[in-house]
């Protein structure tokens, strides 16, 4: 399969995901490389077969909705910046 | 003082006073100051807290105070599960500094069994990969020889046991990463059943694909891990609240009458002939004890190896979302903007294979392509677990060999992943399935690496497959066999 470089940026953006220029080709020939090896599905016949998201057939157990902790502990350590109890994160239009 | 590698052996030592926790915490110490800095299998060591609990151990038992039978005995741990209060890397850039929150599940029952964690364990980036190449922290060479790799993911688990680090380590297996690095590294490495084993606190790669499992030099030192962590988790809504065994008196050694199913349609020109040969003599082994050799039908290795590389990846491109730079893990510190925070920061902490799998994951999903390959996919599993229930009618275990090679050269495949991606092809379907997968040391090739031979059973028959592993081991002394030496100490 041939990628064309519309599709590729468009995966790129659904991935969040920038590649260097320099090695944008070879990423881009490694997905159509593996897309070439899994199209070999095409060649079984799973007509009318249901597809298996899981490996158990039993339904998820359910559990009761109890309020818990909801803040881990070393939050605000693991946090790349925190501030009064809150997240900071750069402004969604950027510097205005 | 001599103190012994096996778990059996360390918990009456230790049980008897031959030795206390002390000793044995400080000779694994000593051991992994000599052998790591060339192999790497540890990327952090907990020296001084690995002491103090050893000697609250000691203190405890010197006491009359009732400690666990395991109590003492060291493990390691997959750098992709939690220990609370240490770094959770997943030996990836963009997790650098990031402290655990909790305790994993499986790592909480080694604790309160007394077991003491020496460190965390190298890895393939969020466990994709099966060199343990893919590593930010370098990669982890084989014990075996230093130029070939360990296999991976869990290439550090199976490594430092190998090199007699620690008797006993933690590795998740979502494709075959704890199978193929115990066959590479000539030690035994189970893969539970799914849903046996708490995945409560590991880092998710594919969420109905991983496992955690025990790795260790025999399959009695895997059969005391599972004592440990074989459990019901209410945390892990895929946890099975199955009756639990008793793995120890499970391993009787008897296998006269087993049917053992050898697959048709696996074994191709691909395969290494050492391989080959070493699988055929294991088979001659299992017909010496009595156990029936039946051949039986499995055409989907292939398939299953291409349905997993659009299923894993599907599943890794969800679950690796949430790393953005925004509550946790590593920020990019040069963007303008939200967008651009979360795009430079990914792009800059994801190593290649892991945007390579989140690439192709958010391919197959996206609109357009998500039914001819997401879909087929999921469809292929279907006809997988199928395939395997038939042939878990006709026989008790499935045999085959772990990996098509021994472990191959550091560096030969990382730049092709398509090769690399070949290493699993018999391990992949167990997964696919669910099912439990053993792998255990059958001999070594003609340049003296280690091969494995997996077992594999139907969902829940864990003890069965280790019985036949652990059978394998009573007349074989490959397991025993270790780097460097001729004979376990």
């Amino acid at each position: 399969m041939t990628l064309s470089d519309q599709d590729f940026d468009q995966i790129l953006k659904l991935s969040h995901l920038a590649v260097a220029s320099d090695s944008r080709d070879a990423f881009k020939a490694n997905l159509e490389k593996i897309c070439l090896h899994v199209e070999a599905l095409s060649n079984l016949d799973l007509d009318g077969v249901e597809p298996a998201s899981w490996a158990s057939d039993k339904p998820t157990p359910k559990r009761l909705d109890v309020v818990s902790t909801s803040v881990p502990d070393f939050t605000e350590t693991n946090a790349p910046k925190w501030e009064d109890g809150c997240f900071e994160v750069p402004s969604i239009l950027g510097d205005v | 003082m001599l103190i012994p590698q096996s778990i059996y052996e360390l918990r009456d030592g230790l049980e008897s006073g031959a030795f206390s926790a002390t000793d044995v915490i400080t000779h694994f110490l000593t051991i992994i100051k000599e052998k790591n800095p060339e192999i790497n299998a540890f990327i952090d060591v907990y020296h001084d807290e690995a002491l103090r609990m050893a000697a609250a151990v000691d203190e405890a038992r010197k006491s009359g105070t009732h400690v666990s039978a395991l109590a003492g005995i060291p493990f390691g741990i997959k750098e992709n599960m939690h220990f609370k209060g240490k770094p959770t890397t997943c030996c990836s850039n963009i997790l650098n500094g990031f402290i655990a929150p909790f305790d994993c599940t499986a790592v909480r029952q080694c604790l309160d069994a007394g077991l003491i964690p020496l460190g965390k364990l190298n890895m393939d980036e969020f466990a994709m990969g099966s060199s343990c190449e893919y590593s930010a922290y370098g990669p982890t060479k084989n014990p075996w020889d230093l130029s070939v790799v360990p296999g991976g993911s869990s290439g550090g688990s199976a490594a430092a046991v190998a090199a007699g680090m620690v008797p006993l380590a933690l590795g998740s297996d979502t494709g075959g990463s704890i199978r193929q690095p115990a066959s590479f590294c000539g030690i035994s490495g189970f893969k539970p059943s799914y849903g046996t084993v708490s995945r409560y606190g590991l880092v998710a790669f594919a969420s109905s694909l991983d496992q955690i499992g025990p790795m260790g030099w025999s399959v009695a030192d895997i059969a005391a891990g599972m004592s440990v962590l074989h459990a019901h988790d209410p945390l892990d809504s895929t946890s099975e609240n199955v009756e639990k065994p008793d793995y120890e008196a499970a391993l009787t050694g008897s296998i006269k009458g087993v049917k053992v199913g050898v697959p048709d349609g696996l074994i191709n020109d691909h395969f290494h002939p050492d391989v080959v040969a070493r699988f055929e003599e294991s088979l001659d082994t299992l017909k010496s004890l009595g156990a029936e050799i039946v051949p039986v039908k499995f055409e989907y290795f292939d398939a299953a190896l291409s349905a997993y590389y659009i299923l894993a990846p599907a599943e890794a491109s969800a679950n690796l979302e949430r790393y953005d730079g925004v509550r946790f893990g590593y920020r990019s510190p040069d963007a303008k903007n939200l967008k651009e925070m979360i795009i430079k920061s990914r792009s800059e902490g994801f190593g290649d294979e892991v945007k390579r799998r989140i690439i192709m994951g958010t391919f197959v999903l996206s609109s357009g392509y998500y039914d001819a390959y997401y879909l087929q996919g999921l469809k292929v599993r279907s006809k997988v677990i199928e395939a395997f229930k038939d042939v878990f009618s006709s026989v008790d275990v499935m045999a085959l060999p772990t990996a098509p090679s021994p472990a191959f050269r550091l560096n030969e495949n990382s730049s092709n992943p398509m090769a690399m991606y070949l290493s699993d092809i018999a391990t992949i379907p167990v997964n696919l399935a669910g099912l439990p997968g053993l792998s255990v040391p059958a001999g070594f090739s003609s340049d003296g690496l280690p091969v494995g031979i997996q077992f594999v059973g139907n969902a829940f028959d864990d003890t069965r497959v280790l019985n036949v592993g652990h059978a394998f081991q009573t007349v074989t002394d490959f397991h025993t066999k270790r780097p460097g030496v001729q004979e376990a100490g």
